[in-house]
C-alpha cells in the first residue's frame, strides 16, 4: 500500500448519521450559525439509513387542549419505571412541541390533519391522552424526507457510504475529542475528519437479536466507538422489545419489522395459538393497550409456553375493526402485508416479539453532552430520557428534540473556538485495525467453506442475545451469556473478509460484528448488575421490584477493564409516585 | 453539490444496449402503447403515398385505415391525459380505446364490405 | 410453496473499478414468503461475499434495495421470489452510475432533485406557525397522492426519456415538484414552475407512463407531470394574451 494511510480533513462539526438525530442537528447547527463548516457523514444513503425512516406510527407531543407538557411527561416517567434522567425527560416533553412546529414551518413537513385542519394526534399505548402526531402510518418517511431536503437546499456537505470507525482523541489524556476516522465504503479508503465538535448520531439498533425491527446496516457502531474511547454508559441492560413485528418465517429478512402499535391503539386484539385473548392474564385492564415491554413479554410467555402459532408466534387481528377502516387508517401496513400474502384488514397475521430499540446509551447532560469533552450524543446513541421503557411515539421526539439540541449546543461551541489537532498514534492504529479485518490475498468469490464468517457469528450472537439475554432473563443464563460473548468476541477478533477494499460488503460486516459484540456485552453485565425486574429487564429468578432505592446502572472503561457501579436516581422533579401539576395554560410551541 | 462520493462513483451511467431483451421487458403496455404510436406513424408514411397513388388495392386499403386508427386512438389518449384524464387510470384508457378502434374498423369493414373486397 | 431450486443470475461489473459485464448463477433452495432480498443475503453470507447489493430498512421504507428483477426495476425487499419463475435475473438499475453489482449511486438523480427546487420554501404565513387546513381542502387532496415518495430511483429507471435525454430531470423530481407547486404553503411555486417547464423538464416528458407503472408505492408521477404541463400551458397563455394586450394598450 502506498502514500499515506489517510487523508485528513478539517470542518467545525462533524455530524456521524443521517436518521432524526443527525438530519435535525445538521439544520439546527446551520440555523444558529450559517458560517459554520458541518459535515455529514452517514454509513448509509443520505437520509435513508437507520430508524427514523421507518418511523410508523407518530410522534408524542403535547399540543391540543386538555393535555400538557405534565402529563406527557408524567407518562413518559411512569412508563420508565422512574429510571429516566427526569432533566432529560423534562426537555424531551417540553422541547417536542417547538420541534413539531419547525418540522412543519421550516421543512415544509405535513402532519395529519383532523377536519378542522388541526394537527390530528391518535391514540398510542400507555398513554394518558391522544396525543401522537403521524403522516398516515409511514410518519417516518415525511420526516426525513422533508428535513433532507432542507439539508441539500442548504448545501451542507453530506458523505455517503462512509461509516465512523474510531473517535480520534486529542493528543494527552483529557479525553477531548477531536473528530472521527471515517471509512468510504464505496473506495475502502480512509479520512480523519478533525472537528471542533462530534455528535454521535448513528442510532442504537439491537440487530444483534433473532428478531430485531431495526434498520440492518445498524451495528451499534456509536456506542462501540464511543465505549472504545471512553464515553459512560447508562442503562444498558434496558432493551426494547415491541410486541408486533411481522413473521413469515425464521431468518428471512422483513421478519421482526414492526407491525405499528396504532393497531393496538385502535383496539386491535392479539391471539395466541388457541385464539385466546392472551392479554387477559397479563394486564386485564389495560388489554392490548398495556406498555410495550408488559405486551412484549405477554407475547414471549405465551409462546415459550406453548401457546403459540405453527411459526412460533402469536396473532395481530384487527379484522373486526372493519377491511375499510382498517385499509383507510393502516394503508402502509396493509400494502406491507399484501405483498406478503397476508390480508391484514381481514384476517389475523403472525407476529412475533422482536428487539427495536435501546433505551440506554452514552450518559448525556440537557446540552447532549457526553462524558468527553467535543463529543455530544443524540437520538438512540444517547440514554436515559426513557428510563427502563419507552412510550411509543418518544423515540422520534427524542431524537428530533435532541438533535436540534445537539445542533445548537455544538454550534455554540464550534464558533470561535480553536481547532485542536487530533492523536495521529490513535488514527493510525484505527486503520490498521480496520485493515486487519480484510484479508486481502483471498479473493472474495470464494464460498467462506470451512472458515469462520462474520454470518456465522452474527447468527450465533443473535441466538445467544434472543436466548439468554431477552425478554426474561435470570442470573444463570446472563452469566453464561457474558462467558458466550466474550467467545464470540474472540472468533470476531479472528474473522476476516477476503477481497479488495472497495465496497467489500463482507468486510463490513466484519467491523459490524465487532461492534455488535462490544455493544451486547455492555448489556450482559448491566443486567447482571441489576438484580430486580423492573420495565424492559425482567429477571425469572428476581421477578419482583425494588422501589426502596432506586438506581441507574453505568458503565464505563478505566485503564481498559469495564467498570459497573449503581447511581441513586436523582428525582429533579417528581419523585415515585409523585403528580406534577398541569400549568394552568396549555404551553404550546415553546422553544 | 452537497453530495460528495467517493472515487468509485464515476462510472457513466447504465443503460441497456438497444439489443438487450432484458431492457424491454421493463415495458409496461402506455410504453407499448407509445411504440406503436410511433411506428404507425413511420409505417404510414411509407405506405400512404402508395395508397394515394393507388387507392384501389384491397389490402393496402385496409392496413392504412388499421393504422390510421391505431395512431388517432392512441393520440387521442395522449391528447386525453394532456387534458386532465388522469393518468393513473391511463391503462383503462388504452384498452377501452383500442377496443373502440378495433370496433370502428371492423364496422367500417362491414358496412363498405364490396369496397373492401373482404369480410 | 415453490418446489425444487431457483436459479439467481445476478448481473455483475459495470463498475468503474470493475468494467467487465457479465451474469453470475447461484442456486438456491427457495423458502415460503422469500424475497429477492432474502436470496441476495443468503447468496452473500453463504456462496459469494464479494456480491455487492445495499440494502437497510427491507420492508419498504428506504428504498435502498431497488434493483430489476427479470427487467422490471422493483424492490428487493417486498418481492416474493414465489412467482418470479425457476430463473430470475437480477440487474441494477437503469439510468444510474452502478458502484458494485446491484449497488448504484443515486447522486444524478439527487442532483436532479435539487434542480426542481424539491425542498420547501415557505410563505411567511406558513414559516410562522403550522398551517390550518382542511384533510378535504383541494390541494391536499392533490397532494397526498404524491407526498409519499421515498425516492428509491424505480420510476426513473423505468423512464424511457431519462434514458434517451441525461438531463431530463425524470419523474420523481417532478412529482416532488407538482406537490409543491400545489402547496399553498410554499412561495416558490411560479418559479419553481417556470425552472421545471423546459425541454428537460415536463416537456420532455412524452407519456408513456412507464413510471406510473413501476411506482410500487402507487404514485402516479406522469399524473402530477400532467398536471404541471396544464399549470404551465394555462400560466404561458396568460403571459401570451398580457402580452399582447400590453401591446396595444396606448404607450405600452
Amino acid at each position: 500500500m502506498s502514500g499515506p494511510a489517510f487523508q485528513v480533513r478539517k470542518c467545525d462539526v462533524l455530524i456521524l448519521g443521517s436518521g432524526g438525530a443527525g438530519l435535525l442537528a445538521a439544520l439546527a447547527a446551520y440555523e444558529a450559525d450559517p458560517a459554520l463548516d458541518i459535515l455529514i457523514a452517514v454509513k448509509g444513503l443520505f437520509g435513508k439509513s437507520g430508524c427514523t425512516r421507518m418511523v410508523q406510527g407518530g410522534y408524542n407531543v403535547a399540543l391540543s387542549a386538555g393535555d400538557s407538557v405534565e402529563n406527557h411527561f408524567m407518562d413518559t416517567v411512569r412508563a420508565g419505571a422512574w429510571l429516566n434522567d427526569q432533566d432529560l425527560a423534562w426537555e424531551l416533553v417540553s422541547r417536542a412541541p417547538g420541534c413539531i412546529r419547525r418540522l412543519e414551518t421550516v421543512c415544509g413537513a405535513f402532519f395529519d390533519r383532523s377536519s378542522d385542519g388541526k394537527i390530528h394526534q391518535k391514540a398510542f399505548a400507555g398513554q394518558s391522552f391522544d396525543r401522537t402526531v403521524h403522516k398516515g402510518d409511514l410518519t417516518g418517511i415525511e420526516l426525513t424526507n422533508r428535513v433532507s431536503e432542507q439539508i441539500v437546499r442548504r448545501g451542507i456537505p453530506v458523505l455517503e457510504e462512509r461509516r465512523a470507525i474510531t473517535l480520534l482523541p486529542v493528543p494527552g489524556a483529557d479525553g477531548r475529542i477531536a473528530g472521527a476516522m471515517l471509512l468510504d465504503i464505496r473506495s475502502g479508503d480512509f479520512t480523519a475528519v478533525n472537528a471542533k465538535c462530534t455528535l454521535l448520531a448513528t442510532g442504537g439498533g439491537p440487530t444483534f437479536y433473532k428478531y430485531s425491527a431495526c434498520a440492518q446496516e445498524l451495528a451499534t457502531d456509536g456506542m462501540a466507538m464511543a465505549w472504545e474511547a471512553g464515553v459512560d454508559f447508562c442503562d444498558m441492560e434496558m432493551v426494547q422489545f415491541h410486541p408486533t413485528g411481522i413473521l413469515t418465517g425464521e431468518g428471512l429478512q422483513i421478519t421482526g419489522t414492526l407491525l405499528e402499535e396504532g393497531l393496538r391503539g385502535v383496539g386491535g386484539h392479539l391471539l395466541n395459538g388457541r385464539g385466546e385473548r392472551y392479554m387477559e392474564r397479563y394486564d386485564p385492564e389495560r388489554m392490548e393497550r398495556s406498555t410495550r415491554d408488559l405486551v412484549a413479554r405477554a407475547g414471549y410467555t405465551e409462546i415459550r409456553e406453548g401457546r403459540g402459532t405453527g411459526n412460533g408466534g402469536v396473532f395481530i387481528d384487527v379484522s373486526h375493526l372493519g377491511a375499510d377502516f382498517v385499509r383507510k387508517n393502516f394503508k402502509g401496513m396493509v400494502d406491507r402485508c399484501a405483498d406478503l400474502g397476508f390480508d391484514l384488514a381481514g384476517a389475523p397475521v403472525e407476529v412475533t416479539p422482536t428487539a427495536h430499540y435501546m433505551m440506554g446509551g452514552a450518559k448525556i447532560d440537557t446540552g447532549c453532552r457526553t462524558s468527553l469533552p467535543g463529543l455530544f450524543a443524540a437520538g438512540e446513541d444517547a440514554g436515559g430520557t426513557h428510563g427502563a421503557n419507552r412510550l411509543g411515539g418518544n423515540g422520534v421526539a427524542n431524537s428530533t428534540v435532541f438533535g436540534e439540541v445537539a445542533g445548537r449546543e455544538m454550534a455554540a461551541g464550534a464558533g470561535g473556538a480553536p481547532l485542536e489537532g487530533f492523536d495521529s498514534g490513535t488514527a493510525e492504529a484505527s486503520v490498521a485495525e480496520a485493515l486487519g479485518a480484510l484479508d486481502v490475498d483471498t479473493p472474495g468469490v470464494d464460498a467462506p467453506g470451512e472458515e469462520d464468517s462474520p454470518y456465522s457469528v452474527r447468527a450465533s450472537l443473535k441466538e445467544l442475545m434472543w436466548e439468554k439475554i431477552g425478554l426474561r432473563r435470570n442470573g444463570a443464563d446472563l452469566a453464561a451469556g457474558l462467558g458466550e460473548i466474550a467467545s464470540l468476541g474472540e472468533r470476531a477478533a479472528r474473522v476476516r473478509a477476503g477481497g479488495g477494499r472497495a465496497y467489500n460488503i463482507a468486510w463490513q460486516n466484519v467491523l459490524d460484528v465487532r461492534n455488535q459484540i462490544t455493544v451486547a456485552e455492555l448489556i450482559a453485565r448491566s443486567a447482571i448488575e441489576r438484580d430486580e425486574s423492573r420495565g424492559s429487564h425482567y429477571r425469572d429468578d428476581i421477578p419482583e421490584s425494588k422501589e426502596d432505592a432506586l438506581y441507574n446502572v453505568f458503565i464505563s472503561k478505566r485503564s481498559g477493564e469495564a467498570v459497573i457501579e449503581r447511581r441513586p436516581v436523582r428525582f429533579t422533579r417528581v419523585k415515585p409516585g409523585g403528580e406534577i401539576a398541569s400549568a394552568a395554560e396549555p404551553v404550546n410551541f415553546v422553544d | 453539490m452537497a453530495f460528495q462520493s467517493g472515487p468509485s462513483a464515476s462510472s457513466p451511467p447504465a443503460r441497456p444496449s438497444f439489443w438487450d431483451i432484458s431492457a424491454w421487458r421493463a415495458m409496461y403496455p402506455g410504453m407499448w402503447a407509445w411504440v406503436i404510436q410511433r411506428l404507425s406513424a413511420v409505417v404510414l408514411l411509407v405506405l400512404f403515398p402508395f395508397h394515394v397513388v393507388n387507392p384501389y388495392i384491397a389490402w393496402l386499403r385496409a392496413v392504412v385505415l388499421a393504422l390510421v386508427i391505431l395512431h388517432g386512438m392512441h393520440g387521442l389518449k395522449v391528447i386525453l391525459t394532456d387534458f386532465g384524464f388522469p393518468a393513473r387510470h391511463q391503462r383503462k384508457l388504452l384498452w377501452v380505446l383500442t377496443a373502440f378502434g378495433v370496433a370502428v374498423f371492423f364496422w367500417l369493414g362491414y358496412l363498405r364490405k364490396a369496397y373492401w373486397g373482404f369480410f | 410453496m415453490v418446489a425444487g431450486g431457483v436459479i439467481i443470475r445476478v448481473r455483475r461489473g459495470g463498475a468503474a473499478d470493475d468494467p467487465e459485464e457479465r451474469h453470475q448463477t447461484y442456486a438456491i433452495a427457495p423458502r415460503p414468503r422469500m424475497t429477492v432480498l432474502d436470496a441476495l443475503t443468503a447468496i452473500q453470507s453463504e456462496l459469494d461475499p464479494s456480491l455487492g447489493f445495499r440494502y437497510s430498512c427491507r420492508v419498504g421504507m428506504c428504498g435502498t434495495c431497488a434493483l430489476r428483477v427479470n427487467g422490471r426495476p422493483r424492490w428487493a425487499c417486498r418481492t416474493l421470489i414465489e412467482g418470479l419463475g425457476e430463473s430470475v435475473t437480477l440487474e441494477p438499475l437503469v439510468n444510474f452510475p452502478v458502484l458494485r453489482d446491484l449497488a448504484v449511486d443515486m447522486t444524478p438523480f439527487l442532483d436532479k432533485m435539487s434542480r426542481a427546487r424539491a425542498w420547501a420554501e415557505p410563505t411567511e404565513a406558513a414559516a410562522s406557525a403550522p398551517v390550518e387546513l382542511s384533510p378535504d381542502s383541494r390541494q391536499r387532496v392533490r397532494i397526498d397522492p404524491h407526498i409519499e415518495c421515498i425516492t428509491c430511483g424505480i420510476c426513473y429507471s423505468a423512464c424511457g426519456m431519462a434514458a434517451h435525454d441525461p438531463d431530463f430531470l425524470g419523474p420523481a423530481a417532478l412529482n416532488r415538484a407538482y406537490t409543491l407547486v400545489c402547496d399553498s404553503r410554499d412561495a416558490a411555486g411560479g418559479e419553481r414552475l417556470a425552472e421545471v417547464a423546459d425541454e428537460h423538464g415536463i416537456w420532455r416528458c412524452h407519456s408513456q407512463f412507464n413510471c406510473t407503472e413501476a411506482c410500487p408505492k402507487g404514485i402516479s408521477p406522469a399524473t402530477a407531470i400532467q398536471a404541471l404541463k396544464r399549470r404551465a400551458a394555462a400560466s404561458g397563455a396568460k403571459s401570451f394574451v398580457a402580452s399582447i394586450i400590453g401591446g396595444l394598450a396606448p404607450g405600452g
